[in-house]
């Protein structure tokens, strides 16, 4: 066995250390956030705070717990992401598969028909307009129709059903399965660390987007949490403004952000972790010897 | 073997009415970028202009240097931003201890969720002339301050390896999804041929990951021209515009003087038509050199 | 079998798409009720539900308010407004005022963030929707833009008609008030008034430091850098570091070199001239643009000097004016210039806290080498707020509009001598008025005037509040409402003593050296060359300025930027503004 080896081991003790050191760098910044989320906001306005909290309060978790906005926000962002993954996940997995096959007729074509979308884009405006005539505009299907369709994934997907075994592919359609069949049967099956990773994508990716909202909900009960955070973080527009001490001293708040930063990225980030369990090595071979 | 087909066309169906009405149908509005658009004439009653905003894009002085500025960072983050993910996702994929794997996956993926408008602020703590490195980390080493933010050619090796930082993470995940689908039948064959480690990595753990290596960088190469607009303008300042300043930083620019929705869709267009080429090269060239059709 | 399987395979799919396209006609079917603007829209009334009327008629007009209630619809560019429970943007304290008062039912049909708000109305133009009744534009391209495309009106009749003497007053003070708004002899809108010399600034200094150099604050550039040089050995916070003395931050897009906080335009004055500021430098009929001034050179070459000697920082072309400002608060630097404001945020709410010993102390704008004194100086005209053309309740609006003035400033006896809403701007503490922050609930006082349709403008005379705090702060006792709330806002200490309230004596410092102020005179939208070629003017301004004060490029690059600047376009710009300048002024 390779592992028993010297020259091995001393590499593995290495590159436990060095994978160790990369997490620490990694973690630097969330932990920069939570010592500032725990510290006083005097101490945050004038940068006192680095990787541990400066006068230790909970004040800014009780302050944006409390805000019912927040919460509402949160609740639509994970509808959000329920409905776009689901849906989604359905779409990509449908259109992947007929792409995957070589021998799909004008497959090639089709292909190209998606991924062309990935680089041209009309812009804001026909989009607005379009939102508009469809009558979604100021509804959360505004957030959610558009972003079905994902190609990167489409294209991902179709190159992870390539990667299995033809056989299994055969040996069901000898057996007299349709192509549905053979997909959710046998191809699906087996593909749980590849639909994990795109799972994982679609709710990164609908979690974080923010300027949808923006444009398109004119009522702020609806927005999602991205958006609302968002807006914090960005300054109002101070040109031509009476500026004063209030507004300036609302908009730097940096404790209560920090929080609202941390617990608006929390349900996100434990989505991995449990996605994990889909990335053990060996699902494959043990699919394929069922 | 075809009777199957036209349910394959069948389950197409959702996907393409999709992107027929929420890509094709808005793509109508690519003409801004040929027009003097203005809001409240709409497309067909704005007047025609021509290449005007293409000629506008590269009459700057210093167009071409963005442009180039752009190409050079954008260019660089995606080879980057594709070895290490790599690297990072074979290293750890030797791990035994499923803990310990599944930490560091975990936590290297966390920088992914902070935006720049936070991480621009820590890393000007950290960079500043007053910051973590300058103060305590170079002089431990007995070299000088560094002007990490004020120079153009470090202000390019900043935005590099902060971006990398922060994506590698999330990055190594299709990776390691891909490293999953290796049939272990494989490496057991080597075993008992007595390959190392190292050869069963080179020649058994590399090949089965190139697919989606060339996947993931043709696709990238749609980006070239985005070399990430949130991070750049967090981060720069009018010291570093000749070597940090991009297409997008000044579109955004010539947007505070005036709305120029025509600008803005001319340049995104010159943005997606070199993208297009560049992915259509990378897909000519997978398929004659490696036998391999990406999509 | 397999094929009847496929069927089902199908149908389902099937079923989905439909179902989901009928979704989407579902939505649509409640959103043609929600977009269309007039009509009133109980679920986003917040409760109230005002009674659906035709045409609400003007004439419907009695005891001093409508009836029934008139409904002005608007928008809102910042979604970061503090509510008391159970408020919010469309139903709060001030909504329920206006309609309970006046009959006006005030509705927001979008709340967008501050960038996004021109952007959200030219979408609303593209998308041929009905814009809101009433809006406020702080963007004078996105003004000059509606003025164009025909969508806002004349209010000059309106403004004659219904505007209250008091108001008319205040508007009459100055005619350049209504340059923005002006144009071929038509008034496209009302110019909100920002308080005078609001963001003027005067130098905040460490009084503790100061003593324990045993130096007076500093009254010219020479004495200044004696103080900066006294800072930077003392090490007052014990770092072991050479500190840079003075804060400023130069990271902004608009002007670096002339901003709120941490400002840096007070070095320029001294020599006679604000970068990026057009004014009548040269001869008094004649706009020209500040930055290639001469004197402009002469500043430049003075902080690369004091860059070269550590008086400012190495970083201050990263730091915007909050970032910049960190510098001040966390002690690393004594001086810092800013508005009047700046002692309550961020001296107060961050340094003070901090360290409770530090003193800081508002003082005189040093004079440059030849004795000038010149800061840069708020222009009163700000936002502006402007009307749907075919709007119908210029009454309605202007009634609005007249009493906010007559309640901001009220008479002794009148229902709002104290302030807006008790609990909101000012609490009744043991019997006696407070509006010092430590006596509100949660120590949260609300700043009403926050959810007047033109968000946190004073609407009160443009001079009256800073003359009020300099008769306080010179002792005199308050008489008027107006004066007895700001008197209110100091702490027992300080009503004893008003020598002790920094903000205060930070107004009365600042109209001290009033007439150093210098005013951007250039209120109109961007001209046809600086849209064309402003950017990169500006691009080679602030890379030309910064890299000088950097030491990066030799101070004499100043004279080919203004070659360069003259001949790339800049000739045009004077000449366009100028004429703008002209037919403004001759009004």
């Amino acid at each position: 066995m390779y592992h028993k080896s010297k020259g091995y081991r001393v590499f593995y003790g290495l590159n436990i250390v060095f994978l160790i050191l990369i997490s620490l760098m990694c973690i630097f910044p969330l932990i920069h956030v939570l010592a500032v989320s725990f510290s006083s906001a005097s101490a945050a306005a004038a940068n006192l705070v680095t990787l541990w909290p400066v006068d230790f309060t909970l004040k800014s978790y009780e302050e944006t717990l409390s805000n019912s906005k927040f919460l509402d926000a949160l609740l639509i962002s994970v509808v959000r992401v329920a409905l776009v993954l689901s849906l989604g996940m359905i779409v990509t997995v449908l259109t992947a598969y007929p792409l995957s096959k070589f021998n799909l007729k004008g497959g090639k074509w089709l292909a190209w028909f998606f991924v062309v979308t990935m680089l041209f884009n009309g812009g804001l405006i026909p989009g607005y307009i379009l939102i508009l005539e469809l009558g979604i505009m100021n509804t959360l299907w505004a957030l959610i129709l558009p972003n079905i369709v994902n190609v990167y994934n489409i294209i991902l997907m179709l190159n992870f059903f390539r990667n299995i075994p033809r056989e299994l592919e055969e040996a069901a359609l000898i057996d007299g399965a349709g192509q549905l069949v053979t997909l959710f049967r046998v191809y699906l099956p087996v593909s749980l660390p590849s639909i994990a990773t795109i799972a994982l994508f679609i709710a990164v990716q609908q979690w974080n987007s923010w300027f949808d909202g923006l444009i398109y909900l004119s009522d702020t009960s609806i927005w999602p949490l991205s958006t609302l955070l968002q807006n914090l973080l960005i300054a109002p527009d101070l040109t031509n403004n009476a500026i004063d001490s209030e507004t300036l001293a609302q908009m730097s708040e940096k404790t209560i952000r920090a929080s609202q930063i941390f617990i608006g990225a929390l349900p996100i980030l434990i989505v991995y972790p449990f996605l994990q369990r889909f990335f053990v090595k060996g699902i494959v071979l043990g699919a394929v010897k069922e | 073997m075809n009777k199957g087909h036209s349910v394959l066309y069948f389950m197409l169906i959702p996907g393409i009415v999709l992107v027929l009405i929420f890509n094709y149908l808005p793509m109508g509005g690519l003409v801004l970028a040929f027009q003097n658009y203005k809001p409240w004439l709409g497309i067909f009653g704005s007047d025609w202009v021509g290449m005007e905003h293409f000629r506008a894009l590269f009459s700057r002085e210093d167009s071409l240097q963005v442009i180039w500025n752009t190409f050079v960072i954008a260019g660089m983050k995606i080879i980057v931003g594709l070895v290490v993910p790599v690297l990072f996702a074979i290293l750890l994929n030797e791990i035994r201890q499923m803990g310990l794997k599944r930490a560091v996956q975990t936590l290297v993926y966390l920088p992914h969720f902070m935006s720049w408008v936070i991480l621009g602020g820590i890393l000007l703590d950290l960079l500043s002339s007053r910051g973590l490195f300058n103060d305590v980390i170079l002089p431990m080493f007995g070299i000088g301050p560094i002007p990490f933010l004020t120079d153009g050619d470090w202000f390019r090796f900043v935005v590099i390896a902060s971006d990398t930082w922060k994506e590698f993470g999330f990055s190594t995940i299709v990776f390691l999804a891909s490293l999953a689908g290796i049939n272990p039948a494989l490496y057991e064959a080597a075993e008992v041929d007595g390959a190392t480690r190292f050869k069963q990595t080179l020649h058994i753990t590399l090949p089965s990951m190139v697919p989606i290596i060339v996947v993931v960088g043709t696709l990238s190469l749609g980006s070239i021209l985005n070399a990430g607009f949130d991070q750049i303008f967090n981060l720069y300042n009018a010291l570093v515009y000749d070597k940090g300043d991009i297409i997008d930083t000044y579109v955004y620019r010539v947007g505070i003087l005036s709305s120029q929705f025509s600008f803005a869709s001319a340049v995104g267009l010159f943005k997606s038509v070199i993208g297009f080429i560049l992915i259509v090269i990378a897909y000519r060239l997978a398929y004659k050199f490696a036998n391999y059709r990406i999509f | 079998m397999v094929q009847k399987k496929t069927r089902k395979m199908i149908a389902t799919l099937l079923t989905i798409v439909l179902a989901l396209s009928m979704l989407a006609a579902c939505s649509s079917n409640n959103n043609n009720g929600n977009a269309n603007g007039n009509g009133n829209n109980p679920a986003n009334n917040g409760g109230e539900q005002v009674q659906e009327t035709e045409n609400p008629q003007s004439d419907g007009f009695v005891n001093g308010k409508f009836e029934p209630a008139v409904e002005i619809s608007t928008f809102k560019c910042n979604n970061n407004l503090q509510y008391r429970e159970g408020e919010s943007i469309q139903d709060n304290v001030h909504t329920r005022w206006a309609k309970d008062e006046l009959g006006i039912q005030i509705k927001y049909d979008w709340v967008t963030s501050g960038d996004q708000c021109a952007n959200k109305i030219r979408l609303a133009l593209a998308g041929n929707q009905d814009l809101p009744d009433v809006m406020v534009i702080g963007d004078y391209q996105m003004l000059g833009e509606l003025i164009e495309a025909g969508k806002i009106m004349d209010v000059t009749e309106a403004f004659d008609k219904y505007a209250s003497d008091q108001v008319k007053a205040i508007y009459g003070q100055d005619p350049s008030y209504w340059f923005s708004v002006s144009k071929d002899g038509a008034k496209y809108g009302i110019p909100t008034l920002n308080e005078s010399m609001n963001n003027d600034s005067v130098l905040y200094i460490r009084q503790d430091w100061l003593d324990k150099i045993g130096m007076p604050a500093p009254t010219n550039f020479e004495e200044l850098e004696k103080v900066m040089e006294a800072m930077i050995a003392a090490d007052f916070n014990g770092d072991g570091k050479k500190d840079a003395p003075l804060a400023l931050g130069l990271k902004n897009d608009l002007n670096p070199l002339a901003t709120y906080m941490t400002d840096v335009s007070w070095v320029f004055g001294g020599f006679g001239a604000i970068p990026g500021y057009w004014n009548t430098w040269n001869d008094e009929n004649t706009l020209e643009y500040g930055s290639i001034q001469p004197e402009v050179k002469e500043a430049l070459a003075k902080l690369q000097e004091w860059f070269k000697k550590g008086y400012i920082s190495q970083d201050i072309g990263l730091l915007d004016e909050r970032k910049g400002s960190e510098q001040f608060t966390s002690e690393q630097s004594g001086i810092i210039a800013g508005p009047i404001w700046m002692y309550n945020w961020p001296i107060q709410a961050s340094l003070m806290k901090n360290n409770p010993n530090a003193v800081v102390t508002p003082a005189l704008i040093p004079a440059g080498p030849s004795g000038k004194v010149g800061r840069h100086g708020t222009t009163i005209p700000g936002q502006v707020i402007v009307f749907r053309k075919d709007f119908e309740h210029m009454d309605a609006f202007m009634l609005y509009l007249n009493k906010l003035y007559e309640y901001n400033n009220p008479v002794a006896g009148s229902p709002y001598e104290n302030g807006w809403h008790e609990g909101y701007d000012y609490v009744i503490k043991d019997g006696k008025v407070s509006r010092a922050r430590a006596d509100f609930p949660d120590e949260t006082p609300i700043d009403v005037s926050k959810y007047f349709i033109m968000e946190g403008v004073k609407l009160v005379d443009p001079h009256l509040s800073l003359e009020i705090r300099r008769k306080l702060y010179n002792g005199e006792k308050p008489v008027t409402p107006q004066e007895l709330q700001w008197f209110n806002t100091a702490t027992e200490e300080e009503k004893a003593n008003p020598k002790a309230n920094k903000t205060w004596q930070a107004v009365d410092v600042v109209l001290q050296q009033k007439d150093t102020s210098i005013l951007d005179m250039y209120l109109g939208a961007p001209t046809e060359t600086m849209v064309n070629k402003g950017e990169a003017l500006r691009t080679l301004e602030h890379e030309t300025f910064l890299s000088i004060i950097y030491n990066k490029a030799p101070v004499d690059d100043f004279d080919k930027f203004v070659e360069k600047w003259k001949a790339s376009g800049g000739d045009e710009i004077t000449a366009e503004v100028n004429e703008w300048y002209q037919s403004a002024k001759n009004k």
